[in-house]
């Protein structure tokens, strides 16, 4: 299913066909997000097609139903291409996905894309797409190559983001070729082989793919972080100095001066605000490095970065706690008495590894103003009075990458310290019982 | 192309847009409302995953589901390894009282028998195991909400000869709130009543905030395994909750009703009239005034309603006695589709259409494209269904009404209730703000009115 919702759905003209039960086809329906706003031919995207498997179909296969299928497809809704996304019944049985695909091109003259992107595969879905458009899609039509033309890997490239993106790269004169993961069309794809660069600004494991490009085409790679003013700058940066082009670099210059001179007056008024002010973060790990930055770029010191990857063999649970060293008077102390010895460690930070318990003593040690809570809702952050926020922007259908997402994110965080007071605030009537006055 | 051929369906295997989610997520749902019971899921961890955010959507807070995380290596050699590890892990962390295991398509096609594997577990003293096979390719949700009850009574009930007054309520797939009515029309009878799945104080509690502790809802264990102590097991909705009831009938030997989810005056009638039959006592003041406060509402406001046309996509527990209030009040429910659903479906809702004077059209296991084409033919006034019929509202211009499961895109809806009088009442306003929005959005300015 992160096949379909990750990979497969931002290209807008691929009629993505899952072949399965009819749940894998409904809990991946919804993928709105990956759709660019206004753009034509998003007909498929707010459909969910499938071949609706029953238990017949598992016992007998489910070939011809899958043959079947994409011929009803084509006749409704006559898509340029077809991707045909395997479920696990459909592994298991052996479905031979890709002659019906084959047999699917030759019958009606459009592409078609078999993924095998079973859910138990050990291989994640979005790679497996990415992976099969690499190697079949790219490079399947010609096209004269561009100046300072590029791929983008990253789910960063949708929505409103890629239209910031947009007029960002047309100011500096890059030519979007095709995107992976990102909003894209079929046709794009084709000439994904003629960018000179691409860059990777994905939270998925997704390294092998651009590898990939680059041992078949010859397409060099860079990371790129969209999210946070800092990073966006660096990214723009980077990529200027990878074409090493003066007349380029002198425009990125320039982009990066609108974009800052643009943003300051807001930016300065949020900093004049969050003076002072501490945060916790419990989030995975993507979504730390990007608070983080910009966090960073706000003026918030992050006094505690906490992941509970970490299975502590001992406890069964474990979590990393990274603090900066800058603030290393709150927390040394604690660090000598419990001999503490650092995981990982670089100029900026130490990294520790500590126990469930550990992190409660931390959190009341160092009483930052807010938590980042991550969605799991780890530590009884109401019970010690800290506020604490669940910064989930997909929930609420809006994006922290871009200098658009940065505002966002300025304004979440200015409304979490605001607004969650009620989250700690208890009632004066539930305070105290017996004293006050009463009005009359 | 996109309008429905005369001649009918001509689709054999393209499913466009469906109207029913898969056995596991159904399961999930009614192990929740089973008090420190932690739901697992013994499959791939996409399933897990994909349910635990829908349901979480629906309710705007976070659920826990666990995994057997099954892998290649899994498909292969199976997947008992994964369970017995991961039985043993959610007792040692997540402390529940009861895990309900539940299989997918994956665990069911490599062939995992998930109870033989569970009762090779030593379990700790009152802790309990429960299972329910729940294939995704077989029937729905509300297929899947069944059978986990059903293991649950099944596999927990003790049959018992000594009975009590006591009324075991099993109701469908619905809202906390709609429990919450359940309960209280129970309740103001003064008599013994036990609702299991109970999943008011769950899904509309506050998220428990320690990794070993439970929402305070739920039916207590104790009430599940004394359920054979009851002398009426009554079900409400035929789909979601006939066959556990008729299961827990047989086990325990006790008799049996089942009845619609009360939604809508009659519906609530029958319900109230079966508690008030087995306890025997007299009409309630209370409900008294419910009902009399409904039909005035209803006799003020159905001129505005009347042969207006509705298209009804809910599960089908819900839309039997949806449509028996829409059709009594004077609507016409002209398409009712459903996912997979008994026979008696069709029977049931022709009957409602005959006794009522209106005519409509049934499809159970059909998908909500085939409506779309039904509805590009001859268009609405209202659409009634969960959320996915969103796009197909932007796309005909059709006024929504969102109802069921699930409702992903809304706040706050799961707090108030569609059953009893007064959910019948909010199903009422519901529609007439629907309906009267698009008409005042439809006027000129000059005809716009403060009254009607």
């Amino acid at each position: 299913m992160a096949c379909r919702g990750l990979a497969m759905s931002p290209i807008s003209d691929v009629l993505v066909i899952t072949h399965g039960p009819v749940g894998c086809a409904y809990f991946s329906w919804d993928n709105s997000r990956a759709q660019e706003v206004g753009r034509q031919g998003s007909l498929f995207a707010s459909r969910s097609f499938s071949t609706a498997m029953t238990e017949n179909d598992v016992i007998f296969g489910g070939e011809q139903k899958l043959a079947l299928a994409i011929e009803e497809a084509v006749a409704l809704f006559q898509p340029p291409a077809i991707a045909i996304c395997a479920t696990c019944p459909v592994g298991l049985i052996g479905d031979d996905i890709d002659k019906i695909a084959q047999l699917a091109e030759k019958k009606f003259g459009i592409t078609v894309i078999p993924l095998a992107c079973e859910g138990f595969k050990n291989v994640p879905g979005y790679k497996v797409a990415d992976l099969k458009i690499v190697d079949e899609i790219f490079g399947s039509k010609s096209r004269a190559a561009e100046e300072f033309s590029i791929n983008i890997v990253g789910e960063f490239y949708t929505g409103k983001n890629k239209q910031e993106i947009d007029a960002l790269f047309e100011q500096i004169g890059y030519h979007v070729v095709s995107a992976l993961m990102g909003v894209t069309t079929i046709e794009e794809l084709r000439s994904g082989h003629t960018a000179a660069l691409t860059i990777v600004g994905s939270d998925k494991a997704i390294d092998d793919v651009v590898q990939s490009i680059e041992e078949k085409y010859g397409i060099g790679w860079i990371k790129v972080d969209f999210t946070g003013l800092s990073n966006i700058i660096g990214s723009l940066r980077d990529m200027a100095d990878y074409f090493g082009d003066q007349a380029l670099k002198e425009r990125t210059e320039a982009a990066i001066k609108d974009t800052v001179k643009g943003l300051m007056p807001q930016l300065l008024a949020y900093q004049e605000r969050f003076v002072g002010l501490t945060a916790a973060l419990f989030e995975d790990c993507f979504k730390s490095d990007h608070f983080l930055a910009m966090l960073v770029d706000l003026g918030v010191e992050v006094i505690l970065i906490s992941q509970d990857y970490a299975r502590n063999e001992v406890t069964d649970e474990g979590f990393l706690g990274t603090f900066p060293r800058q603030l290393s008077k709150r927390w040394e102390e604690y660090v000598l008495f419990n001999e503490l010895s650092p995981q990982q460690e670089n100029d900026r930070s130490l990294t520790f590894l500590l126990s469930r318990s550990q992190v409660r003593e931390f959190l009341e040690l160092l009483g930052p103003d807010l938590c980042f809570s991550g969605i799991t809702q780890q530590f009884e952050y109401d019970e010690k009075c800290i506020k604490s926020r669940t910064f989930n922007s997909e929930e609420r259908g809006v994006q922290y990458a871009g200098v658009q997402g940065f505002l966002q994110f300025a304004q979440d965080l200015e409304m979490s310290i605001f607004i969650s007071h009620w989250e700690t605030d208890v009632p004066e009537w539930e305070r105290d019982i017996t004293a006050g006055e009463l009005l009359c | 192309m996109l309008e429905i051929d005369k001649a009918g369906n001509t689709r054999q295997a393209l499913h466009i847009d469906p109207l029913r989610m898969c056995q596991p997520i159904g399961a999930i749902y009614a192990a929740l409302g089973v008090q420190a019971c932690m739901p697992h899921s013994h499959g791939s961890s996409g399933c897990c995953r994909y349910h635990k955010i829908l349901i979480s959507k629906h309710f705007q807070k976070t659920i826990r589901v666990t995994s057997s995380m099954l892998k290649e290596n899994a498909a292969i050699f199976g997947g008992e390894e994964n369970l017995k590890a991961a039985v043993k892990t959610i007792f040692d962390i997540y402390k529940p009282q009861i895990i309900a295991v539940h299989s997918t398509c994956l665990s069911e096609t490599i062939g995992d028998h998930v109870s033989a594997i569970l009762s090779e577990i030593e379990l700790p003293t009152g802790k309990y195991l429960v299972s329910a096979q729940t294939p995704s390719y077989l029937g729905s949700h509300l297929t899947g909400y069944a059978n986990m009850v059903e293991a649950l009574l099944d596999q927990l009930a003790v049959r018992s000869e000594l009975k009590r007054k006591k009324c075991f309520i099993i109701p469908g797939l619905v809202n906390p709130s709609d429990i919450r009515e359940i309960k209280e029309i129970a309740a103001s009878f003064n008599g013994e009543f036990t609702v299991c799945p109970d999943i008011s104080d769950v899904f509309d509690a506050a998220t428990p905030e320690k990794q070993d502790e439970y929402s305070p809802g739920g039916t207590p264990l104790s009430e599940i395994i004394a359920a054979g102590s009851c002398e009426l097991v009554l079900a409400l909705g035929a789909e979601a909750a006939g066959a556990p009831a008729a299961a827990l009938s047989e086990k325990c030997d006790i008799p049996f009703a089942t009845l619609d989810l009360p939604i809508g005056i009659e519906a609530t009638d029958r319900y109230i009239r079966q508690l008030q039959l087995f306890f025997g006592s007299a009409p309630l003041v209370e409900l008294k005034r419910q009902r009399a406060q409904l039909v005035e509402t209803v006799m003020n406001c159905h001129p505005l309603l009347y042969k207006k046309r509705a298209a009804v996509f809910c599960d089908p527990d819900i839309a039997v006695p949806l449509c028996e209030f829409l059709a009594g009040i004077g609507m016409a429910p002209a398409f009712v589709f459903t996912g997979p659903a008994s026979g008696e479906l069709d029977d049931r809702l022709q009957e409602i259409f005959r006794r009522y004077e209106t005519k409509g059209v049934v499809q159970s296991n059909t998908d909500l494209f085939e409506l779309e084409q039904y509805l590009n033919n001859e268009t609405v006034d209202v659409l009634i269904g969960e959320v996915h019929g969103k796009h197909l509202a932007r796309r005909l211009d059709i006024p929504f009404v969102r109802m069921g499961f699930p409702i992903t895109d809304r706040f706050i809806h799961p707090y108030f209730p569609i059953v009893g009088y007064r959910g019948a009442l909010r199903i009422l306003e519901m529609l007439l703000n629907a309906i009267l929005d698009r008409a005042d959005r439809d006027r000129a300015a000059e005809e716009l009115s403060f009254m009607l």
